[in-house]
């Protein structure tokens, strides 16, 4: 496996929910929190994260703008947080909600990193659901600091683009990817 | 690892939120907050210095205490935020609602 590509098979999802934030901590100890830090500027063995081409070099990125009220107070973080974050409401989101129909829980899942974005790809056995009307029920009953129904719009403030389709093979699929240079704080929330 | 809770004053308490605030813990949380509010207390610091998550589910449960406390007006400070906190309180913007401190001390002095 190459250092810059993660593939694992779970079927303790509780346990999967640590290890990704484990090994995506190895990332960061590795690159830091520099937004736009030095991925690789070859990509990782193996075919590149779907609809990507990997340029030949790592450009250099602009600096971030620093002030205003909504600046973060150190520095934005890295595109490898995000990730967390987002893997993270996905797994807790299977956990108390999705359906296995009885089946033990598994779940494949994927991440891939390069100089300019993270895709990750989270399979599961579960019986599905409609992404897309959920987040537009959790937009519609939204309310000033919620007890609950933040997870999927968390989601998609962090991602630029994310879905959660069935597969060929009967499984559903958890698809999403960040761009480094992303600012998920003009997403509102409140 | 559960919370620890240290009283600072009558009606001010710091919790040590340990390693997480997510989904699996939020109602231990809930019940933690729960007795320090029945046995007087209204500030609360919610020390997150050892603290690598913070989700969704955990920031609600935190909204859950403000919305008990404020209207006698107490106050929830976060102190010594850790950088994965300090990513999900940037991201919903909730520094507009806690007060941040880098230290216990500083809230405790700031509160009292």
């Amino acid at each position: 496996m190459d250092k810059h590509s993660i593939s694992q098979h779970y079927d303790d999802l509780d346990r999967a929910i640590d290890d990704v934030r484990n090994l995506l901590d190895e990332w960061l100890d590795e690159f830091g929190e520099d937004p736009v830090s030095t991925w690789p500027s070859t990509p990782p063995s193996g075919d590149p994260p779907e609809g990507d081409s990997v340029p030949d070099r790592v450009e250099e990125k602009p600096v971030p703008p620093v002030g205003g009220d909504d600046s973060h107070p150190s520095g934005r973080p890295s595109v490898v947080r995000y990730a967390q974050v987002v893997l993270h409401e996905w797994l807790a989101n299977l956990v108390q909600h999705a359906d296995f129909d009885s089946r033990t829980p598994v779940v494949h899942i994927r991440i891939r990193a390069n100089e300019r974005n993270i895709s990750c790809a989270v399979t599961d056995n579960s019986t599905g659901f409609d992404l897309s009307a959920q987040l537009v029920n959790q937009r519609k009953e939204a309310q000033a600091l919620p007890e609950r129904g933040m997870g999927l719009r968390i989601i998609s403030a962090c991602t630029d683009q994310c879905s959660y389709r069935p597969t060929d093979s009967g499984q559903y699929r958890f698809e999403f990817s960040i761009p480094v240079d992303h600012e998920p704080w003009l997403s509102m929330l409140f | 690892m559960g919370f620890t809770v240290e009283s600072l004053s009558p009606t001010t308490v710091v919790i040590r939120m340990g390693e997480a605030l997510d989904f699996r813990n939020a109602d231990e949380f809930k019940s933690t907050f729960q007795s320090e509010i029945e046995n007087g207390s209204v500030n609360f610091i919610l020390d997150f210095s050892d603290t690598a998550v913070l989700d969704s589910t955990g920031l609600g449960s935190i909204f859950s205490l403000y919305r008990q406390i404020s209207p006698d007006d107490g106050q929830v400070a976060f102190a010594d935020v850790s950088r994965p906190v300090q990513v999900v309180v940037q991201l919903t913007r909730t520094y507009k609602v806690f007060r941040q401190f880098p230290t216990v001390d500083a809230a405790q002095e700031a509160l009292s």
